[in-house]
């Protein structure tokens, strides 16, 4: 790593007896940039990262001089380079830019080039967790069926990403049916602290990822700065562009209190995801600091940075304290790597914020005391709903739910006696978001217990799944004996991925489908995730609400929206005793006392052994080998893109744009997901027809995200949500009705 | 008819689009496929009220661009239903980082509606990237470059 060492910060620091290299902060702050010691903690990381890639070119001697007197209060902005450690992808990306990468190694030839001058120049892992659908739930062997259609599904991507494995240098694959992307980063892949070397003289740096992935900000709760880039982008990185990036504003979001008892870092999260919209932090970096940080365990903070991109923020990071360090420890981290961390973020002033205050571009002040019950919905995350008002707000929103339609007669919402709107027909513990946080997850299973114990069963119509991040979760539940509660209450394993969170949610059960279909029902979902957007879970439900994992069993026992859980009973014990939230929610003391006594150290280091091998069914899957891609144009998941083909050795610059024409006009907050939905292809839609011209069965269409490889497909998706309203033909929804072209 | 066969008329007729949106445009998500697909559509430009930040830098990253209105204009109080004819100049030579770019609105009848959008390529990286069609482009470029060197 060339490095012109301007300001002579390369010094060293003795981890336990041995010398590495590090470019020092504090040597920087007494070469007379006084202004150091107070920076923000993730400001530290970008200056560190500056002074370790100075070259002249990207990096310069003007560039860290800006950073290390950088005034956050001044309201200036300057452009830096950053140069990520790591770059961290999901399959559903992940294809597309392997395909990139594939097509790249083709037109580096076309242009005179050789293949190997494409390669990652870092570690790029890639955890495939966004693929597996639930089609089968509460069945005992879910689990193995939904993994069998996977892979059957699948075969031609899993098939492609295993030759990139081999092909490309710095690339490793997480098989499927391990976990979730940024739950595998927080317990496994995340150093927190790199060595590059061994040995004396080895160069210690800290952790910085991007990911394709928004959610890649959960590993912030680790200290650990990153977040989430296009794929375009993560492949720029990988083969070693910097990111260019603004010095972001920070905002310093102080906690003090502690969680009241009933209340859970779900709800914290939602309550923030409301603060922060309302505050404006789009582009900016949140970093929490003050008294209350303390109470909040590792678990807690990585739910925090998991929904920055809910709150608009690029970064929303806790500093590395002693949390971190037990957490590192308690994951099974080796002990010289904790050892490193420690003395690392101690001698650069990155170890908590004990000392001066930094200075931050505006201060948020947020009781932790003052959170409540909460769940969020029908359409955006930051639309917090606290519990006891969670029915009236649902009365509320139904009107625009029905789109203008008149609420059907004898219908009224709020009967009970059977589905009607307001059902909720998807109840899910699924996402990394909290399925990474142990205290939620043992909440679960305890309530479950508890409701198990008073007899209580689900609505038949909620379709109840439980969809870890990792191995580990299911092994202290098993440990703490409650899998077998969730399972009789109808949450048994479907999958290690991302499920209901990213619309994999697979159909309703056929009863339940026709009848919401045939009345045009207003129905709901419940899952414990991050995003909640219309169109996103499952086709058939309108109205979607983020909710902790107890609160997601409490709404299976419930089975609608339209009734208050603080209030109405959740049903009948065996002696006709009405059952309420408050009889089966657990203490916070419970909860602390099975967490200590089922979640060990052994269990992380025994399931993440073998995290790269797979099951039979991948190391069983044969795979091209050979370092270009030979392209198949039979295939529908795979196929060699279009952007290198008429690729010149100079650029043509873009001229003037005349005579256009508006392919769409769009209101306001039209998400990615509008523009090109990630989940299921209706078959009457473009994208549709052209697989059906290709001989693919309607079935066997899979979702967008896994045709990501193939841009036939992805072109026709692209604006043809079916929730997409363009004002250019009004009345219907992605579509067009008529073309001008003069 | 559908968007994707719409713009692949347009697209044989030789007629670049642009898409006009509101607020936030691009929220949610890293998504490069909403950048990527606008691209493959034939977008040359998206005009909105504000963008999202990743959404931005991949419109940018696949050569598209994006364009705000300026001074609390919106598509609403300028008039514009979609239906007109665009031109955009500003682009082909004197781009800056935020600079403006003009933009001229003829509606079918005639009417003609002219303003300045900011021009939301953030960085001069990103107006290299822009004027080579693209980062990976230009990342392909720099590669052979520097062992051709």
């Amino acid at each position: 790593m060339s490095t012109e060492n301007s300001f002579g910060t390369r010094t060293s620091l003795s981890v336990g007896g041995t010398a590495v290299a590090l470019h020092s902060l504090e040597t920087l702050e007494r070469a007379g940039f006084p202004a150091v010691a107070r920076l923000p903690y993730s400001l530290k990381i970008l200056l560190e990262n500056l002074l370790r890639r100075e070259d002249g070119r990207s990096v310069t001697a003007e560039d860290i001089q800006a950073l290390a007197s950088w005034d956050p209060r001044a309201g200036k902005t300057q452009e830096i380079a950053f140069m990520p450690a790591r770059v961290l992808l999901q399959d559903f990306t992940g294809v597309p830019a392997v395909v990139d990468l594939a097509a790249m190694r083709d037109g580096v030839v076309r242009l005179g080039g050789s293949p190997d001058q494409i390669n990652p120049l870092q570690p790029a892992e890639l955890v495939i967790d966004h693929s597996v659908q639930v089609d089968h739930f509460r069945e005992a062997n879910a689990f193995d069926l939904n993994a069998q259609l996977e892979f059957s599904r699948n075969k031609e991507r899993y098939a492609f990403l295993k030759w990139g494995q081999q092909a490309f240098d710095n690339f490793r694959v997480v098989p499927p049916d391990t976990g979730i992307v940024h739950q595998v980063n927080l317990e496994y892949l995340a150093r927190v602290v790199c060595l590059d070397g061994t040995g004396e003289g080895a160069m210690a740096y800290p952790d910085t990822l991007v990911g394709t992935d928004s959610h890649t900000t959960m590993v912030n709760g680790l200290g650990v700065v990153g977040w989430g880039v296009g794929g375009i982008e993560a492949e720029a990185a990988m083969l070693g562009q910097p990111i260019s990036m603004l010095i972001p504003e920070v905002v310093g979001f102080k906690l003090s209190g502690r969680l009241q008892q009933g209340t859970t870092a779900t709800d914290l999260v939602l309550t923030i995801t409301e603060r922060l919209r309302q505050h404006g932090v789009v582009g900016k970096f949140v970093e929490f600091f003050g008294p209350g940080l303390a109470s909040l365990s590792l678990a807690d903070r990585a739910t925090l940075g998991n929904m920055s991109p809910e709150y608009g923020s690029t970064v929303a990071i806790c500093p590395i304290d002693q949390m971190t360090l037990d957490y590192l420890t308690l994951t099974g981290r080796d002990a010289r790597q904790v050892a490193l961390v420690d003395a690392y973020a101690k001698a650069q002033g990155l170890f908590g914020t004990a000392g001066q205050e930094p200075v931050y571009a505006t201060v948020v002040e947020f009781d932790l005391a003052s959170v409540v019950p909460s769940i969020a919905g029908p359409k955006r995350p930051q639309d917090r709903v606290s519990l006891d008002e969670a029915k009236t707000a649902f009365d509320g929103a139904l009107d625009g739910l029905l789109g203008g339609r008149p609420r059907p007669v004898g219908s009224t919402n709020g009967n009970g006696a059977g589905l009607d709107h307001g059902a909720v027909v998807i109840a899910a513990i699924t996402s990394c978001t909290n399925t990474s946080n142990p205290s939620v997850m043992i909440a679960a299973g305890l309530l479950a217990q508890k409701a198990v114990a008073r007899g209580l069963t689900p609505k038949p119509w909620v379709k109840t799944t439980l969809a870890p991040g990792s191995l580990v979760v299911t092994e202290y539940l098993e440990a703490a004996g409650l899998m077998a509660p969730l399972a009789d209450l109808g949450f048994k394993l479907v999958g290690y991925g991302c499920t209901t969170c990213i619309g994999n949610s697979g159909p309703l059960p056929d009863d339940v489908s026709a009848e919401v279909r045939a009345r045009d029902l207003v129905v709901t979902s419940v899952l414990s995730g991050n995003r909640n957007f219309e169109g996103r879970v499952q086709p058939q439900v309108r109205a979607n609400y983020l909710a902790s994992p107890p609160l997601v069993v409490a709404y299976a026992l419930a089975g609608r929206m339209t009734m208050d859980l603080t209030t109405e009973p959740l049903g009948q014990d065996r002696d006709g005793m009405d059952v309420f939230l408050r009889d089966v929610w657990p203490s916070a003391e419970e909860v602390q006392t099975t967490m200590a006594a089922a979640v060990r150290t052994e269990q992380f280091i025994s399931k993440y052994a073998g995290v790269f091998d797979g099951d039979e069914r991948w190391r069983g899957l044969a795979a091209p080998t050979g370092q270009r891609f030979e392209w198949d144009d039979a295939s529908t998941y795979v196929r060699n893109p279009p952007f290198f083909e008429d690729l010149t050795p100079e650029p043509v610059a873009p001229a003037d744009v005349a005579g256009a024409r508006v392919l769409a006009t769009l209101g306001d907050s039209v998400t990615t997901d509008h523009i090109s939905p990630a989940g299921t292809i209706p078959a009457d839609g473009p994208a549709g027809t052209y697989l059906v011209s290709c001989g693919v069965d309607p079935k066997d269409f899979n979702s967008f995200g896994s045709r990501r490889g193939n841009h036939e497909v992805m072109m026709r998706g692209t604006f043809a949500n079916i929730r997409l309203r363009n004002q250019l033909a009004p009345g219907t929804e992605g579509r067009l009705d008529q073309v001008s072209t003069r | 008819m559908s968007i994707y066969d719409a713009a692949m008329r347009y697209k044989a007729a030789g007629v670049p689009l642009v898409i006009l949106a509101g607020t936030e445009y691009g929220s949610g998500s890293s998504r490069d496929w909403a950048a990527k697909g606008t691209m493959l559509l034939g977008v040359r430009a998206v005009i909105a009220a504000s963008f999202e930040r990743i959404h931005r830098s991949n419109l940018v990253f696949m050569g598209v661009l994006p364009l705000e209105f300026t001074d609390g204009e919106s598509a609403e109080s300028l008039h514009l239903t979609g239906r007109e004819t665009f031109d955009i100049t500003g682009v082909s030579d004197g781009l800056v980082p935020r600079g403006n770019a003009s933009v001229r609105a003829v509606a079918p009848d005639g009417t003609v509606t002219e303003f300045t959008a900011k021009v939301r390529i953030d960085t001069p990286d990103e107006i290299t990237y822009y004027r080579h069609g693209g980062i990976l482009p230009y990342v392909l470029r720099e590669l052979v470059r520097d062992v051709s060197r």
